[in-house]
């Protein structure tokens, strides 16, 4: 079995740059009225792991956590 | 002898911000305190010595840590300019730019969802329009052509007036006042007298809007802020005062030097002529690029320690101001292989022009469509722009906190 990743946002850490759903729009989207990020996937495929990792490092305010099991 | 050393013996640390050698790199000095402890000692323009960040993940660290605030009348916070002794001495003047949360966070997010992403991306069909027409003017004139007076300069004057709903003539009032605020050639006392009047304008402007609201920025903070009790007229204005601050002396310093590369580096034009051709999904990678190589926030960010923070191999003492540079993290090559060559190609999107933290620019998006297009425009209009002085001539604005350009003549 290929390493799982797992995602948490936390919605009171988020600034709404909205970088994160510009980057990796299948996994994160943003709230159209206040732009706080809206988790889509948490244990998105192995595919987008790389870019959910920059979407993590991207984001201002450190509002994505990736676990990597 | 290193500069470790020399400091060790008590030479004075270096004065800041340092002297380019090259008008479109950082100055040579930053890169050689980067490859020494997380944060150097420098000596402001007053006297006072600050620490100096200059790599990449100190950078970030640094932004994004609220042990170090924003705050001009924190003790040790370096005044970065002989004016900012004058918004450290009014905070009642200050916008969120200088606050920290929870005030920071109130006040922006009152402004979130004019700047989401999608706001952005909305107004390009009518930018692009706009420019269509700026553009048609520009190429029936005589060559050579300003792109900065004739481009760079009225395009982001366009979106704030589109933004704040104002007409051309109290636009070029507000923007020349907005000017002298950024450039240190002039005096606190000028500096001083051109901000009262600029708030004035803007009063003018939120006054007008709270009589009769429009379909504009101002008009929704009136209508959905103010009218409710959450927002006074008072925070209003330096509100409007640092959108158009931050929003457009900056835009038109990065659209002048982004253009310069590409009327001067014919293997960008080239890529990025082709890739019009085809789409034009390299224009966005290449805008990220410009923005990490340009970094026209030119001396960086300020902040001061409120308690002791250890930095990698440093421990900044609480009190203790510092300076982030921005383009010194966007040069390091830990992160950027080849830092210093501008390759449209490469995956920029870790650059720090737009800073990093709670702070970081409420309006990149917007810029970014701006840049785009400014850029799209040119390769449509003037195919094969070139430069029309030898570079040596060209006017690059040192004093100016964002760096760019006085005048940018091509010819096609």
């Amino acid at each position: 079995m290929s390493a799982g990743l797992r995602v948490a946002v936390d919605t009171d850490a988020c600034c709404a740059m909205g970088r994160c759903a510009a980057t990796a729009p299948e996994v994160f989207d943003q709230d159209p009225d206040s732009g706080t990020v809206v988790l889509l996937l948490a244990e998105p495929p192995s595919a987008l792991h790389e870019t959910v990792r920059l979407c993590a490092e991207l984001c201002p305010c450190a509002a994505i956590t990736v676990t990597e099991n | 002898m290193t500069y470790d050393a020399a400091i060790r013996e008590g030479a004075a640390p270096p004065s800041y911000p340092m002297e380019r050698v090259s008008p479109v790199d950082p100055p040579p000095q930053l890169a050689k305190l980067r490859s020494g402890r997380a944060a150097s000692r420098i000596t402001m323009w007053d006297g006072s010595q600050v620490r100096l960040v200059t790599a990449h993940p100190h950078v970030r660290s640094v932004l994004a840590d609220r042990r170090f605030t924003a705050v001009t009348s924190a003790p040790g916070f370096p005044m970065m300019t002989r004016t900012s002794v004058l918004v450290r001495d009014q905070p009642h003047t200050a916008s969120f730019i200088r606050m920290d949360d929870p005030d920071h966070s109130r006040l922006r997010s009152m402004l979130t969802r004019e700047f989401l992403h999608g706001r952005a991306e909305a107004m390009r069909p009518v930018l692009r329009e706009s420019l269509d027409g700026i553009m048609a003017d520009l190429v029936a004139r005589e060559r050579p052509v300003d792109l900065v007076r004739g481009l760079t300069i009225p395009v982001p004057s366009r979106v704030i007036a589109l933004l704040f709903g104002v007409s051309a003539e109290s636009r070029e009032l507000i923007e020349n006042r907005a000017a002298v605020l950024i450039d240190r050639g002039y005096a606190p006392a000028q500096v001083a007298a051109a901000r009262d009047e600029l708030d004035g304008l803007l009063r003018d402007v939120v006054e007008e809007r709270m009589r009769e609201p429009g379909d504009d920025l101002v008009s929704r903070l009136v209508l959905d802020q103010v009218r409710p009790g959450n927002l006074t007229v008072e925070e209003l204005v330096p509100m409007c005062r640092l959108l158009l601050v931050a929003g457009h002396g900056t835009t038109t310093s990065q659209a002048s030097l982004s253009l310069l590369s590409l009327v001067t580096d014919q293997g960008l034009a080239d890529s990025l002529a082709a890739s019009l051709a085809d789409g034009g999904e390299l224009l966005p990678k290449a805008v990220e690029e410009l923005l990490r190589f340009h970094s026209i926030v030119q001396n960086g960010l300020a902040r001061a320690a409120l308690e002791d923070v250890e930095l990698d191999d440093v421990t900044i003492r609480a009190g203790e101001g510092v300076v982030v540079s921005l383009s010194a993290g966007n040069r390091d090559e830990a992160v950027f292989a080849s830092p210093d060559t501008l390759d449209p190609h490469r995956d920029a999107r870790r650059h720090l022009a737009f800073g990093h933290g709670i702070h970081q620019c409420l309006g990149q998006w917007l810029a970014k469509v701006e840049i785009e297009e400014m850029l799209s425009a040119v390769l449509r209009w003037m195919p094969g722009a070139r430069l029309a002085v030898p570079f040596d001539e060209l006017d690059f604005r040192h004093e100016v906190s964002s760096y760019g350009l006085g005048a940018l003549p091509v010819t096609w």
